[in-house]
Protein backbone atom coordinates (compact mmCIF):
# COMPACT_ATOMS: atom_id res chain seq x y z
CA UNK A 1 0.00 0.00 0.00
CA UNK A 2 2.56 2.63 1.08
CA UNK A 3 4.77 1.03 -1.72
CA UNK A 4 2.13 2.12 -4.17
CA UNK A 5 1.67 5.61 -2.96
CA UNK A 6 5.44 6.60 -3.02
CA UNK A 7 5.17 4.81 -7.03
CA UNK A 8 1.89 6.88 -7.96
CA UNK A 9 4.05 9.92 -6.10
CA UNK A 10 7.12 9.75 -8.42
CA UNK A 11 5.39 9.04 -11.70
CA UNK A 12 3.13 12.61 -10.58
CA UNK A 13 5.76 14.37 -9.80
CA UNK A 14 8.01 13.19 -12.95
CA UNK A 15 4.77 13.77 -14.81
CA UNK A 16 3.93 17.33 -13.70
CA UNK A 17 7.51 18.09 -14.42
CA UNK A 18 7.49 16.51 -17.98
CA UNK A 19 3.95 18.09 -19.02
CA UNK A 20 5.11 21.74 -17.28
CA UNK A 21 8.59 21.74 -19.06
CA UNK A 22 6.76 20.47 -22.67
CA UNK A 23 4.31 22.74 -22.50
CA UNK A 24 6.59 25.68 -21.88
CA UNK A 25 9.35 24.61 -24.54
CA UNK A 26 5.81 24.47 -26.86
CA UNK A 27 5.49 27.86 -27.01
CA UNK A 28 9.15 28.44 -27.82
CA UNK A 29 8.73 25.46 -30.69
CA UNK A 30 5.54 26.80 -31.57
CA UNK A 31 6.98 30.34 -32.35
CA UNK A 32 10.08 28.53 -33.96
CA UNK A 33 8.21 26.60 -36.75
CA UNK A 34 5.37 29.71 -37.34
CA UNK A 35 8.96 31.55 -38.07
CA UNK A 36 10.33 29.67 -40.25
CA UNK A 37 7.09 28.97 -42.10
CA UNK A 38 7.16 32.91 -42.51
CA UNK A 39 10.75 32.76 -43.66
CA UNK A 40 11.79 34.69 -40.19
CA UNK A 41 13.88 33.59 -37.52
CA UNK A 42 11.71 33.75 -33.89
CA UNK A 43 12.83 34.57 -30.57
CA UNK A 44 16.92 34.62 -30.65
CA UNK A 45 18.11 36.87 -27.98
CA UNK A 46 17.52 34.92 -24.84
CA UNK A 47 19.99 32.37 -24.50
CA UNK A 48 21.84 30.67 -27.60
CA UNK A 49 18.92 30.37 -30.47
CA UNK A 50 16.57 32.08 -28.27
CA UNK A 51 16.37 28.84 -25.67
CA UNK A 52 16.05 29.92 -22.60
CA UNK A 53 13.03 32.32 -24.05
CA UNK A 54 10.54 30.73 -22.19
CA UNK A 55 12.00 31.29 -18.58
CA UNK A 56 12.28 34.84 -19.56
CA UNK A 57 8.46 34.89 -20.77
CA UNK A 58 7.68 32.86 -17.63
CA UNK A 59 9.29 35.15 -15.44
CA UNK A 60 8.15 38.22 -16.75
CA UNK A 61 4.49 36.58 -16.43
CA UNK A 62 4.87 36.09 -12.59
CA UNK A 63 6.28 39.32 -11.88
CA UNK A 64 3.81 41.72 -13.55
CA UNK A 65 0.84 43.02 -11.80
CA UNK A 66 -2.41 41.04 -11.59
CA UNK A 67 -5.03 42.80 -12.46
CA UNK A 68 -8.79 42.44 -11.59
CA UNK A 69 -11.40 44.43 -12.78
CA UNK A 70 -13.72 46.54 -10.32
CA UNK A 71 -16.78 45.19 -12.23
CA UNK A 72 -15.19 41.76 -12.11
CA UNK A 73 -17.38 38.88 -9.94
CA UNK A 74 -13.76 38.20 -8.15
CA UNK A 75 -14.17 34.81 -6.42
CA UNK A 76 -14.69 33.43 -10.15
CA UNK A 77 -12.98 35.74 -11.84
CA UNK A 78 -9.64 34.46 -9.66
CA UNK A 79 -10.99 30.47 -10.15
CA UNK A 80 -11.92 30.47 -14.03
CA UNK A 81 -8.05 29.66 -14.70
CA UNK A 82 -7.44 27.53 -12.65
CA UNK A 83 -10.59 25.73 -13.56
CA UNK A 84 -9.37 25.70 -16.95
CA UNK A 85 -6.10 24.13 -15.91
CA UNK A 86 -6.17 21.62 -13.78
CA UNK A 87 -8.47 19.53 -15.81
CA UNK A 88 -6.00 19.96 -18.74
CA UNK A 89 -3.29 18.40 -16.20
CA UNK A 90 -5.92 15.73 -15.13
CA UNK A 91 -6.23 14.39 -18.05
CA UNK A 92 -2.52 13.37 -17.77
CA UNK A 93 -3.85 10.28 -15.69
CA UNK A 94 -5.07 8.29 -17.95
CA UNK A 95 -2.26 8.62 -20.80
CA UNK A 96 -0.03 5.53 -20.93
CA UNK A 97 3.51 6.64 -22.40
CA UNK A 98 5.38 4.01 -22.51
CA UNK A 99 6.05 -0.17 -22.17
CA UNK A 100 8.19 -1.07 -19.24
CA UNK A 101 7.33 -0.71 -15.87
CA UNK A 102 10.63 -0.04 -13.14
CA UNK A 103 11.07 -1.65 -10.15
CA UNK A 104 12.99 0.56 -7.24
CA UNK A 105 13.66 -2.32 -4.29
CA UNK A 106 9.85 -2.96 -3.73
CA UNK A 107 8.38 0.11 -5.31
CA UNK A 108 6.78 -0.70 -8.70
CA UNK A 109 6.53 2.55 -10.95
CA UNK A 110 4.19 2.08 -14.23
CA UNK A 111 4.75 4.34 -17.54
CA UNK A 112 1.13 5.67 -16.53
CA UNK A 113 -0.68 7.04 -13.01
CA UNK A 114 -3.54 4.93 -13.44
CA UNK A 115 -5.31 2.51 -15.84
CA UNK A 116 -8.97 3.10 -15.00
CA UNK A 117 -11.45 0.91 -17.20
CA UNK A 118 -13.36 4.13 -18.48
CA UNK A 119 -9.99 6.29 -19.31
CA UNK A 120 -11.43 7.56 -22.72
CA UNK A 121 -14.78 8.93 -21.23
CA UNK A 122 -11.95 10.32 -18.35
CA UNK A 123 -10.66 12.37 -20.66
CA UNK A 124 -13.60 13.38 -22.62
CA UNK A 125 -15.15 14.59 -18.92
CA UNK A 126 -11.85 16.67 -18.02
CA UNK A 127 -11.81 18.37 -21.75
CA UNK A 128 -15.32 18.97 -21.19
CA UNK A 129 -14.60 20.31 -17.56
CA UNK A 130 -12.17 22.72 -19.08
CA UNK A 131 -14.63 24.31 -21.12
CA UNK A 132 -15.99 25.71 -17.75
CA UNK A 133 -13.05 27.57 -16.86
CA UNK A 134 -13.49 29.02 -19.98
CA UNK A 135 -17.16 29.99 -19.69
CA UNK A 136 -16.58 31.11 -15.82
CA UNK A 137 -13.63 33.14 -16.63
CA UNK A 138 -15.46 35.23 -19.76
CA UNK A 139 -18.03 35.64 -18.02
CA UNK A 140 -17.01 36.63 -14.34
CA UNK A 141 -15.03 39.25 -16.51
CA UNK A 142 -18.02 41.62 -17.07
CA UNK A 143 -16.54 42.57 -20.25
CA UNK A 144 -18.57 42.56 -23.77
CA UNK A 145 -15.32 40.76 -25.18
CA UNK A 146 -14.88 38.48 -22.96
CA UNK A 147 -18.69 37.04 -22.56
CA UNK A 148 -18.62 36.69 -26.96
CA UNK A 149 -15.56 34.56 -26.14
CA UNK A 150 -16.97 32.73 -23.80
CA UNK A 151 -20.32 31.82 -25.81
CA UNK A 152 -18.39 31.17 -28.72
CA UNK A 153 -16.05 28.66 -26.68
CA UNK A 154 -19.02 27.26 -24.99
CA UNK A 155 -20.95 26.70 -28.67
CA UNK A 156 -18.10 25.41 -30.26
CA UNK A 157 -16.86 22.90 -27.19
CA UNK A 158 -20.39 21.17 -27.48
CA UNK A 159 -20.48 20.93 -31.11
CA UNK A 160 -16.96 19.83 -31.45
CA UNK A 161 -17.03 17.68 -28.29
CA UNK A 162 -20.21 15.46 -29.83
CA UNK A 163 -17.84 15.20 -33.20
CA UNK A 164 -14.82 13.97 -30.85
CA UNK A 165 -16.77 11.21 -28.97
CA UNK A 166 -18.41 10.13 -32.03
CA UNK A 167 -15.10 9.55 -33.94
CA UNK A 168 -13.87 7.73 -30.89
CA UNK A 169 -16.27 5.14 -30.37
CA UNK A 170 -15.19 3.81 -33.46
CA UNK A 171 -11.88 2.85 -32.43
CA UNK A 172 -13.74 1.51 -29.08
CA UNK A 173 -15.66 -0.96 -30.98
CA UNK A 174 -12.04 -2.02 -32.88
CA UNK A 175 -10.36 -2.56 -28.90
CA UNK A 176 -12.84 -3.66 -27.31
CA UNK A 177 -11.93 -1.23 -23.96
CA UNK A 178 -12.52 2.01 -23.29
CA UNK A 179 -8.51 1.85 -21.36
CA UNK A 180 -6.27 3.83 -23.08
CA UNK A 181 -3.85 0.74 -21.69
CA UNK A 182 -5.69 -1.89 -23.33
CA UNK A 183 -6.53 -0.13 -26.87
CA UNK A 184 -2.68 0.52 -26.73
CA UNK A 185 -2.12 -3.16 -26.78
CA UNK A 186 -4.37 -4.16 -29.43
CA UNK A 187 -2.44 -1.86 -31.91
CA UNK A 188 1.35 -3.99 -31.61
CA UNK A 189 3.40 -5.44 -33.70
CA UNK A 190 3.85 -3.26 -36.60
CA UNK A 191 2.15 0.03 -38.37
CA UNK A 192 -0.77 -1.79 -40.28
CA UNK A 193 -2.36 -2.98 -37.06
CA UNK A 194 -2.43 0.68 -35.85
CA UNK A 195 -6.59 1.80 -36.07
CA UNK A 196 -5.98 4.92 -38.35
CA UNK A 197 -6.12 2.59 -41.09
CA UNK A 198 -9.68 1.39 -40.50
CA UNK A 199 -10.46 4.56 -39.23
CA UNK A 200 -9.03 7.12 -40.96
CA UNK A 201 -12.83 9.02 -41.20
CA UNK A 202 -12.58 9.23 -37.37
CA UNK A 203 -8.75 9.74 -38.04
CA UNK A 204 -9.52 12.92 -39.88
CA UNK A 205 -12.62 13.65 -37.74
CA UNK A 206 -10.89 13.35 -34.49
CA UNK A 207 -7.90 16.21 -35.53
CA UNK A 208 -10.33 18.02 -36.73
CA UNK A 209 -12.31 18.36 -33.42
CA UNK A 210 -9.12 18.26 -32.00
CA UNK A 211 -7.97 21.13 -33.18
CA UNK A 212 -11.56 22.97 -32.96
CA UNK A 213 -11.30 21.92 -28.62
CA UNK A 214 -8.10 23.45 -27.81
CA UNK A 215 -9.50 26.77 -29.58
CA UNK A 216 -6.37 26.52 -31.99
CA UNK A 217 -6.21 28.70 -35.80
CA UNK A 218 -8.34 27.86 -38.05
CA UNK A 219 -11.08 27.71 -35.12
CA UNK A 220 -9.66 30.33 -32.68
CA UNK A 221 -12.82 32.26 -32.50
CA UNK A 222 -13.25 32.05 -28.90
CA UNK A 223 -9.79 33.97 -28.64
CA UNK A 224 -9.91 35.75 -32.11
CA UNK A 225 -7.62 38.85 -31.39
CA UNK A 226 -8.86 40.34 -34.98
CA UNK A 227 -12.45 40.83 -33.71
CA UNK A 228 -12.38 39.93 -30.15
CA UNK A 229 -8.86 42.00 -28.72
CA UNK A 230 -8.42 38.08 -27.06
CA UNK A 231 -11.98 36.62 -26.35
CA UNK A 232 -12.56 35.56 -23.23
CA UNK A 233 -9.12 36.04 -21.56
CA UNK A 234 -8.67 39.67 -22.57
CA UNK A 235 -9.15 41.15 -18.93
CA UNK A 236 -6.89 38.78 -17.08
CA UNK A 237 -3.20 39.84 -16.99
CA UNK A 238 -0.18 38.16 -15.42
CA UNK A 239 -0.14 34.91 -14.00
CA UNK A 240 -3.54 34.11 -14.20
CA UNK A 241 -3.48 34.99 -18.19
CA UNK A 242 -0.64 32.45 -18.40
CA UNK A 243 -2.85 29.88 -16.84
CA UNK A 244 -5.15 29.77 -19.62
CA UNK A 245 -2.33 29.60 -21.64
CA UNK A 246 -0.46 26.67 -20.30
CA UNK A 247 -4.27 25.18 -20.55
CA UNK A 248 -4.36 25.72 -24.05
CA UNK A 249 -1.24 23.95 -24.52
CA UNK A 250 -1.60 21.32 -22.40
CA UNK A 251 -5.17 20.42 -23.73
CA UNK A 252 -3.07 20.75 -27.31
CA UNK A 253 -0.36 18.07 -25.51
CA UNK A 254 -3.42 15.78 -24.46
CA UNK A 255 -5.26 15.84 -27.82
CA UNK A 256 -1.99 15.03 -29.35
CA UNK A 257 -1.47 11.88 -26.82
CA UNK A 258 -5.21 10.91 -27.44
CA UNK A 259 -4.79 10.82 -31.11
CA UNK A 260 -1.26 8.98 -30.75
CA UNK A 261 -2.82 5.95 -28.37
CA UNK A 262 -6.41 5.50 -30.63
CA UNK A 263 -5.33 5.85 -34.08
CA UNK A 264 -1.32 5.89 -33.98
CA UNK A 265 -0.67 2.71 -31.83
CA UNK A 266 0.64 4.96 -28.75
CA UNK A 267 4.18 3.41 -27.86
CA UNK A 268 4.19 0.93 -30.63
CA UNK A 269 7.18 0.99 -33.21
CA UNK A 270 6.14 1.10 -36.56
CA UNK A 271 8.03 -1.98 -37.73
CA UNK A 272 9.06 -4.88 -35.33
CA UNK A 273 12.62 -4.94 -36.45
CA UNK A 274 12.52 -1.14 -34.95
CA UNK A 275 11.51 -2.40 -31.93
CA UNK A 276 15.04 -1.68 -30.42
CA UNK A 277 14.35 1.70 -29.69
CA UNK A 278 12.71 1.97 -26.77
CA UNK A 279 8.74 3.02 -26.39
CA UNK A 280 9.19 6.14 -24.94
CA UNK A 281 10.67 7.68 -28.01
CA UNK A 282 8.16 6.53 -30.51
CA UNK A 283 5.55 7.81 -28.22
CA UNK A 284 7.27 11.32 -28.22
CA UNK A 285 7.94 11.64 -31.51
CA UNK A 286 4.25 10.60 -32.77
CA UNK A 287 2.77 13.10 -30.24
CA UNK A 288 5.29 15.98 -31.27
CA UNK A 289 3.88 15.06 -34.92
CA UNK A 290 0.78 15.72 -33.72
CA UNK A 291 1.80 19.18 -31.88
CA UNK A 292 3.73 19.93 -35.39
CA UNK A 293 1.07 20.03 -37.15
CA UNK A 294 -0.95 21.94 -35.17
CA UNK A 295 1.48 24.56 -35.75
CA UNK A 296 1.81 23.66 -39.28
CA UNK A 297 -2.32 24.07 -39.64
CA UNK A 298 -1.76 27.91 -37.79
CA UNK A 299 0.70 28.85 -40.02
CA UNK A 300 -1.25 27.94 -43.40
CA UNK A 301 -5.05 28.59 -42.49
CA UNK A 302 -7.21 31.59 -42.17
CA UNK A 303 -10.31 31.62 -39.27
CA UNK A 304 -13.49 30.55 -40.12
CA UNK A 305 -16.69 32.14 -39.93
CA UNK A 306 -18.66 31.77 -37.43
CA UNK A 307 -21.71 30.39 -39.38
CA UNK A 308 -18.89 27.88 -41.40
CA UNK A 309 -18.14 26.45 -38.24
CA UNK A 310 -21.17 25.49 -37.35
CA UNK A 311 -22.05 24.40 -40.64
CA UNK A 312 -19.20 22.21 -40.81
CA UNK A 313 -19.57 21.03 -37.29
CA UNK A 314 -23.20 19.84 -37.22
CA UNK A 315 -24.09 19.48 -41.05
CA UNK A 316 -20.83 17.60 -42.66
CA UNK A 317 -18.83 15.88 -38.81
CA UNK A 318 -21.43 14.85 -37.17
CA UNK A 319 -23.39 12.72 -40.09
CA UNK A 320 -19.75 11.42 -41.24
CA UNK A 321 -18.98 10.47 -37.17
CA UNK A 322 -22.60 8.57 -37.00
CA UNK A 323 -21.82 7.48 -40.33
CA UNK A 324 -18.69 6.02 -39.13
CA UNK A 325 -20.00 4.45 -36.35
CA UNK A 326 -22.79 2.52 -37.94
CA UNK A 327 -20.32 1.41 -40.84
CA UNK A 328 -17.55 0.36 -37.75
CA UNK A 329 -20.15 -1.29 -35.94
CA UNK A 330 -21.49 -3.56 -38.66
CA UNK A 331 -18.15 -4.53 -39.87
CA UNK A 332 -17.03 -5.75 -36.78
CA UNK A 333 -19.89 -7.54 -36.46
CA UNK A 334 -19.71 -9.65 -39.57
CA UNK A 335 -16.15 -10.07 -38.94
CA UNK A 336 -16.65 -11.72 -35.69
CA UNK A 337 -20.16 -13.66 -36.27
CA UNK B 1 -19.83 18.16 -58.75
CA UNK B 2 -17.55 16.29 -60.96
CA UNK B 3 -16.27 13.34 -59.11
CA UNK B 4 -12.70 14.66 -59.48
CA UNK B 5 -13.82 17.81 -57.28
CA UNK B 6 -15.72 15.28 -55.23
CA UNK B 7 -12.20 13.56 -54.56
CA UNK B 8 -10.34 16.58 -53.96
CA UNK B 9 -12.98 18.27 -51.55
CA UNK B 10 -13.12 14.62 -49.00
CA UNK B 11 -9.36 14.86 -49.79
CA UNK B 12 -8.64 18.17 -48.45
CA UNK B 13 -7.11 19.59 -52.10
CA UNK B 14 -6.88 22.79 -51.06
CA UNK B 15 -5.94 22.68 -47.67
CA UNK B 16 -3.08 20.24 -48.31
CA UNK B 17 -1.58 22.34 -51.23
CA UNK B 18 -1.49 24.99 -48.92
CA UNK B 19 0.50 23.39 -46.25
CA UNK B 20 2.64 21.81 -49.02
CA UNK B 21 3.50 25.77 -49.36
CA UNK B 22 4.36 26.36 -45.85
CA UNK B 23 5.76 23.50 -45.27
CA UNK B 24 8.41 24.40 -48.22
CA UNK B 25 8.91 27.71 -46.51
CA UNK B 26 10.39 26.47 -43.66
CA UNK B 27 13.71 25.43 -45.42
CA UNK B 28 13.34 28.53 -47.20
CA UNK B 29 16.35 30.78 -45.71
CA UNK B 30 14.61 33.46 -43.32
CA UNK B 31 15.27 37.16 -44.42
CA UNK B 32 15.88 38.43 -40.92
CA UNK B 33 18.23 40.83 -40.28
CA UNK B 34 19.42 40.61 -36.50
CA UNK B 35 19.66 44.69 -36.58
CA UNK B 36 21.56 45.23 -33.50
CA UNK B 37 24.49 42.37 -34.33
CA UNK B 38 24.30 42.76 -37.90
CA UNK B 39 23.76 45.87 -39.61
CA UNK B 40 22.41 46.36 -43.24
CA UNK B 41 24.85 47.76 -45.80
CA UNK B 42 23.48 51.14 -46.89
CA UNK B 43 24.11 52.57 -49.93
CA UNK B 44 25.88 55.83 -50.58
CA UNK B 45 22.81 57.75 -51.20
CA UNK B 46 21.39 57.53 -48.24
CA UNK B 47 19.41 60.06 -46.77
CA UNK B 48 19.66 59.38 -43.16
CA UNK B 49 21.01 62.83 -40.52
CA UNK B 50 21.69 66.09 -42.22
CA UNK B 51 25.27 67.55 -41.08
CA UNK B 52 27.44 70.62 -41.83
CA UNK B 53 30.96 70.22 -43.84
CA UNK B 54 33.71 72.39 -43.23
CA UNK B 55 36.50 73.25 -45.77
CA UNK B 56 40.03 70.94 -45.18
CA UNK B 57 41.05 73.86 -43.22
CA UNK B 58 38.37 73.19 -40.59
CA UNK B 59 36.42 76.11 -41.51
CA UNK B 60 32.74 75.96 -41.60
CA UNK B 61 31.33 76.47 -45.15
CA UNK B 62 27.83 77.55 -44.66
CA UNK B 63 27.05 80.92 -45.28
CA UNK B 64 23.80 81.40 -44.03
CA UNK B 65 21.96 82.25 -47.45
CA UNK B 66 18.91 80.63 -46.18
CA UNK B 67 17.90 78.78 -49.35
CA UNK B 68 18.09 75.69 -47.77
CA UNK B 69 15.44 77.04 -45.26
CA UNK B 70 13.13 78.39 -48.16
CA UNK B 71 13.04 75.00 -49.94
CA UNK B 72 12.52 72.69 -46.92
CA UNK B 73 9.19 71.23 -47.42
CA UNK B 74 8.56 70.65 -43.36
CA UNK B 75 9.69 73.78 -42.40
CA UNK B 76 12.33 72.04 -40.30
CA UNK B 77 15.09 74.61 -41.04
CA UNK B 78 16.28 78.16 -39.73
CA UNK B 79 18.76 80.18 -40.65
CA UNK B 80 19.91 83.47 -39.14
CA UNK B 81 22.68 84.85 -41.03
CA UNK B 82 24.62 87.71 -40.42
CA UNK B 83 27.81 89.69 -41.07
CA UNK B 84 30.87 87.58 -40.13
CA UNK B 85 32.55 89.01 -36.66
CA UNK B 86 36.22 88.58 -38.16
CA UNK B 87 35.70 89.14 -42.07
CA UNK B 88 32.92 91.81 -43.25
CA UNK B 89 33.43 90.26 -46.66
CA UNK B 90 31.48 86.99 -45.54
CA UNK B 91 28.52 85.90 -44.18
CA UNK B 92 27.86 82.97 -41.70
CA UNK B 93 24.84 81.66 -39.82
CA UNK B 94 24.68 82.96 -36.60
CA UNK B 95 22.19 80.15 -35.85
CA UNK B 96 21.35 77.59 -37.60
CA UNK B 97 18.66 74.74 -36.33
CA UNK B 98 17.45 71.85 -37.77
CA UNK B 99 14.61 70.12 -36.12
CA UNK B 100 14.65 66.59 -37.05
CA UNK B 101 11.48 66.15 -35.24
CA UNK B 102 10.02 67.80 -37.88
CA UNK B 103 12.60 66.44 -41.23
CA UNK B 104 11.07 64.12 -43.62
CA UNK B 105 14.65 63.76 -44.72
CA UNK B 106 14.07 64.57 -48.22
CA UNK B 107 17.00 66.12 -49.33
CA UNK B 108 16.10 69.36 -51.06
CA UNK B 109 18.39 71.10 -48.66
CA UNK B 110 21.46 69.63 -50.24
CA UNK B 111 20.68 70.52 -53.20
CA UNK B 112 19.74 73.57 -52.67
CA UNK B 113 23.08 74.49 -51.08
CA UNK B 114 25.38 76.46 -53.09
CA UNK B 115 28.99 75.93 -51.28
CA UNK B 116 28.04 72.31 -50.32
CA UNK B 117 27.71 72.80 -47.28
CA UNK B 118 25.27 70.15 -46.21
CA UNK B 119 25.46 66.60 -46.74
CA UNK B 120 23.33 63.37 -45.79
CA UNK B 121 24.73 60.82 -43.58
CA UNK B 122 24.58 57.24 -43.21
CA UNK B 123 23.81 57.63 -39.27
CA UNK B 124 19.85 56.94 -38.98
CA UNK B 125 19.78 55.77 -34.73
CA UNK B 126 19.92 59.07 -33.50
CA UNK B 127 16.86 58.75 -30.65
CA UNK B 128 16.49 60.97 -27.90
CA UNK B 129 13.97 61.26 -24.62
CA UNK B 130 13.26 64.35 -25.46
CA UNK B 131 12.62 66.76 -28.00
CA UNK B 132 14.89 68.79 -27.76
CA UNK B 133 17.76 66.15 -27.85
CA UNK B 134 16.11 66.15 -31.67
CA UNK B 135 16.95 69.65 -32.26
CA UNK B 136 20.12 70.04 -33.57
CA UNK B 137 22.16 73.48 -33.51
CA UNK B 138 24.64 74.06 -35.73
CA UNK B 139 27.48 72.80 -33.42
CA UNK B 140 25.98 69.54 -32.85
CA UNK B 141 26.06 69.15 -36.97
CA UNK B 142 29.03 70.39 -37.80
CA UNK B 143 30.01 67.54 -34.92
CA UNK B 144 27.91 64.91 -36.58
CA UNK B 145 29.74 66.32 -39.98
CA UNK B 146 32.97 65.11 -38.22
CA UNK B 147 32.24 62.10 -37.33
CA UNK B 148 30.74 60.97 -40.62
CA UNK B 149 33.27 62.79 -43.06
CA UNK B 150 33.24 59.90 -45.57
CA UNK B 151 29.29 59.26 -45.65
CA UNK B 152 28.76 63.12 -46.46
CA UNK B 153 31.48 63.05 -49.44
CA UNK B 154 30.28 59.96 -50.58
CA UNK B 155 26.79 61.32 -50.52
CA UNK B 156 27.81 64.27 -52.44
CA UNK B 157 29.47 62.10 -54.47
CA UNK B 158 26.33 59.82 -55.86
CA UNK B 159 25.10 63.14 -56.11
CA UNK B 160 26.61 64.80 -58.89
CA UNK B 161 27.46 67.45 -56.14
CA UNK B 162 31.11 66.18 -55.49
CA UNK B 163 33.05 67.12 -59.19
CA UNK B 164 31.43 70.59 -59.94
CA UNK B 165 33.03 71.44 -56.38
CA UNK B 166 36.47 69.98 -56.86
CA UNK B 167 36.93 70.39 -60.85
CA UNK B 168 38.97 73.40 -60.67
CA UNK B 169 36.97 75.06 -63.22
CA UNK B 170 36.41 78.67 -61.86
CA UNK B 171 32.96 78.46 -63.51
CA UNK B 172 31.81 75.50 -61.57
CA UNK B 173 28.54 76.54 -59.66
CA UNK B 174 29.51 74.65 -56.22
CA UNK B 175 33.03 75.71 -56.63
CA UNK B 176 33.43 77.99 -53.88
CA UNK B 177 37.24 78.11 -52.53
CA UNK B 178 37.21 79.27 -48.88
CA UNK B 179 38.92 81.98 -48.00
CA UNK B 180 42.58 82.15 -47.86
CA UNK B 181 43.27 83.93 -44.51
CA UNK B 182 42.22 81.68 -41.68
CA UNK B 183 41.94 83.08 -38.06
CA UNK B 184 39.25 81.20 -36.50
CA UNK B 185 37.53 77.77 -36.80
CA UNK B 186 38.89 74.89 -36.98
Amino acid sequence: MLNDLIAAVIVIAGLLFVVLTMVAYLTYLERKVLSFMQDRLGPMEVGPWGLLQPLADGIKLISKEDIIPQEANKVIFKIAPVISLVPAILSFAVIPFGRDSFHFGSITTHPYLTDINIGMIYILAMSSIGAYGILLGGWASNSKYSIMGALRSAAQVISYELNAGMSIIGVLILGGSLSLVQIEKAQQGGFWHWYIFPQIVAFVIYLISGIAETNRTPFDLPEAESELVAGFFTEYSGMRFSLYYLAEYANMIVVSCVATVLFLGGWSSPLPLLDFVPPVIWFMLKVYFFLFFFFWIRATLPRLRYDQLMKFGWKVMLPLSFANVIVTAVVVYMIRH
Amino acid sequence: MGVKQFLNTIMFGEIMSGLKLTFRHMFKKAVTLQYPHEKLELPDGYRGFIVHRTYDNGQERCVGCDLCEAICPAKAISVVGDIHPEFPERRYAKEYTLDFTRCIFCGFCVVACPVNALAMTKEYAHSSFTREGLIYSKEKMLALGEKCEKDSIGYLKVKNMWEAENSGKEDGRYHFPPIPSVKSGG
